[in-house]
């Protein structure tokens, strides 16, 4: 399953996972996975409902143990460290490790002060350089010239997909370096989706980014490395074009094509 | 073009339209009728007797908000009614103050309530003041302690602490003023003469705590409503930016929530200015014109309930009376209506 050797551009691993195992109480949710997310590309993770798709996003920026009761065994390899280290400052592993939210969560602040929300967090106080990073994230997440003439409108007022990326940016504002995206696009309306796929392609030559989801297509489109996922254990982990073109495994074959369940 | 529609149509006999009752072999039946050929049938004789039920619904549930506002404006009608003849009886501007001699035999303005006798005088602003002297130190008391009462209990406390600590606060609620107002009177005082060595034993700030104990879980479990329907998804959004606990609380969760927990400290308010029991029994019902805390009060809730019980119907202090108690009214009608405007104003802000 060392997918380096089917290719020959250089790539650099950013996160690894080494046999996590992830516990909500006694409930195994993630069985023994590993696997890698290579900087600048997109891993897409798939797989039925349930199976623990969120459960191993979220466990890279460690999210789910601050309201959940969980246990963790295994590695999660950020940059060669292990998140699950003592030692590890958790405000700055999730300032690196940037999170999409199913459903658009804007805060109900005005534009600006969502995007400003992660560095004033930080401190950062100066408003040169706070109007800089929210043009430069706005602009990333392509939602700029939008909404430049209206930042301290709320950012309520805003339509689902133009929220979305609002959360991009938000996420982006505080210079990450991987993003996660737990089905950012179920939301939204197809149009909506083909913007934030567009940014998607855009984003990951800055970012390692994995993203979640039930479209298929979807991750066929946008992704280079695709994961499947059952039950709490990868099936089955390869460059998308071969997990869609030539499964190794039967079960990914069917439910790729959905003759699944 | 006429001509094709009519070949069309021609094809789509109903046999062929897909689900069509006759169409499909198989599908559960009850003699010759379908499962939908009874909910029909029922239906029909189903619909007569539920529409006497709905109507009926309808109407009591009318009549009973009807009779709702009818009570309300009937209250506000009589008050009105028998607080206006006050300005026939007495003149307007003795409801600020008098002039009256000071021992040294000059004429001085002076504003005083006296209600007794030929030269009563009935100056409402000792009854503002002094309902106002206990209403804001006693929601000045409750809003940190309520608030902060609520955020623990919404954001803080586990569940199991939660389902033991909310029943304990909403019990408070429920002891009776009396109760509260006799343990102001006894123990309280005395403390708080010693502590602050007041000249009066009883005084507003001592009313002021006891009626806090009456408004601490109102603001507490209605911050704690208010903060708990904050979408748990903007707490991740904000955790997930790097934020911790209490900055998720102090930034995102509790401004999210502020509307709530203003209206929660705007009804606290109202409830005080018209709480009766503990501040006639604990805030010494002397009717100064003051601005110490520590000074013995009168307000018009315990005016009312001292003096309407003893005076003849519709003599100047009756109606004098009815209108404090108009006063009352309007004030208190006013908080809970700005407090109802501020809840369905957060109610749009988080899409609820
Ligand atoms: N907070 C939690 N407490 C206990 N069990 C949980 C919790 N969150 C998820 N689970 C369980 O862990 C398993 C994996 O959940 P997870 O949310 O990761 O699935 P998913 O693949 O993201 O599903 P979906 O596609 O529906 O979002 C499920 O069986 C779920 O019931
Ligand atoms: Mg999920």
């Amino acid at each position: 399953m060392n997918t380096r050797h089917k290719t020959k551009e250089q790539i650099k691993t950013k996160v690894k996972l080494e046999g996590l195992t992830f516990y909500y109480g006694k409930y195994k949710a993630i069985d023994n996975i590993s696997m890698e997310f290579f900087e600048c590309k997109v891993t897409a993770i798939i797989g039925p409902s349930g199976c623990g798709k969120s459960t191993l996003i979220k466990a890279i920026n460690r999210i789910s143990e601050i309201t959940n009761d969980v246990k963790v065994e295994g590695k999660v390899l950020l940059d060669n460290k292990n998140v699950y280290d003592r030692d590890v400052d958790l405000v700055d592993l999730r300032r690196r490790v940037g999170m999409v939210f199913q459903r658009p969560n804007p805060f109900p602040k005005s534009i600006y002060d969502n995007v400003v929300f992660g560095p004033r967090l930080f401190g950062v106080n100066n408003k040169k350089q706070l109007d800089e990073i929210v043009e430069y994230s706005l602009t990333k997440s392509a939602l700029w010239n939008e909404v430049k003439d209206r930042l301290n409108h709320s950012a309520i007022s805003l339509s689902g997909g133009q929220q979305q990326r609002l959360c991009i940016a938000r996420a982006l504002a505080v210079d990450p370096e991987v993003l996660l995206m737990d089905e950012p696009c179920s939301a939204l309306d197809p149009t909506a989706t083909a913007r934030i796929e567009e940014l998607i392609e855009d984003l990951k030559k800055y970012y390692t980014i994995a993203i979640v989801t039930h479209n298929m297509q979807q991750a066929a489109r946008i992704s280079d490395y695709t994961g499947f996922l059952l039950n709490g254990q990868l099936m089955e982990y390869n460059i998308t074009t071969d997990i869609f073109t030539n499964p190794d495994n039967k079960v990914t074959e069917d439910y790729i094509t959905g003759r699944f369940g | 073009m006429n001509m094709n529609y009519n070949l069309q149509s021609s094809n789509l006999k109903a046999s062929n339209i897909p689900g069509n009752a006759s169409a499909k072999e198989g599908v559960k039946r009850f003699g010759d009728k379908r499962i939908s050929d009874i909910l029909v049938e029922s239906r029909k004789t189903n619909v007569r007797r539920q529409r006497i039920q709905e109507f009926i619904i309808e109407e009591l549930l009318f009549v009973g908000g009807l009779a709702a506002i009818v009570f309300i404006a009937l209250i506000f009608i009589f008050l009105f009614k028998e607080g206006i003849k006050a300005f026939f009886l007495i003149k307007p501007l003795e409801f600020i103050g008098t002039h009256i001699l000071d021992f040294d035999d000059n004429r001085v303005f002076a504003c005083m309530w006296q209600p007794v006798g030929e030269s009563g005088k009935y100056s409402i602003i000792p009854l503002i003041i002094g309902s106002f002297l206990v209403a804001l130190p006693a929601t000045l008391i409750s809003t940190i302690l309520g608030v902060g009462c609520g955020i623990y209990l919404a954001e803080i406390a586990t569940a199991k602490i939660r389902e033991g600590v909310k029943p304990a606060i909403e019990l408070l609620a429920g002891i009776p003023t009396v109760v509260i107002g006799f343990l102001c009177l006894t123990i309280l005082a005395t403390y708080v003469q010693n502590s602050f060595h007041t000249t009066f034993r009883l005084n507003a700030f001592v009313g002021a705590i006891g009626v806090s104990m009456v408004i601490i879980p109102v603001i507490a479990s209605i911050t704690d409503d208010a903060l708990r329907a904050v979408p748990g998804e903007l707490r991740e959004a904000s955790y997930g930016l790097g934020a911790t606990k209490w900055e998720t609380i102090w930034k995102v969760v509790v401004p999210a929530g502020i509307s709530g927990v203003t209206a929660s400290i705007i009804l606290g308010m109202g409830r005080a200015l018209g709480e009766t029991m503990i501040v006639v029994m604990a805030t010494g019902n002397a009717a100064l014109v003051t601005g110490n805390v520590f000074s013995s009060v009168r307000t018009m809730t315990a005016t009312i309930a001292a003096e309407l019980g003893a005076v003849p119907q519709g003599g100047s202090q009756y109606c004098a009376l009815f209108l404090v108690g108009s006063i009352l009214f309007f004030i208190t009608f006013v908080l809970n209506l700005v407090a109802e405007m501020i809840i369905s104003r957060m109610r749009k802000k988080l899409r609820l």
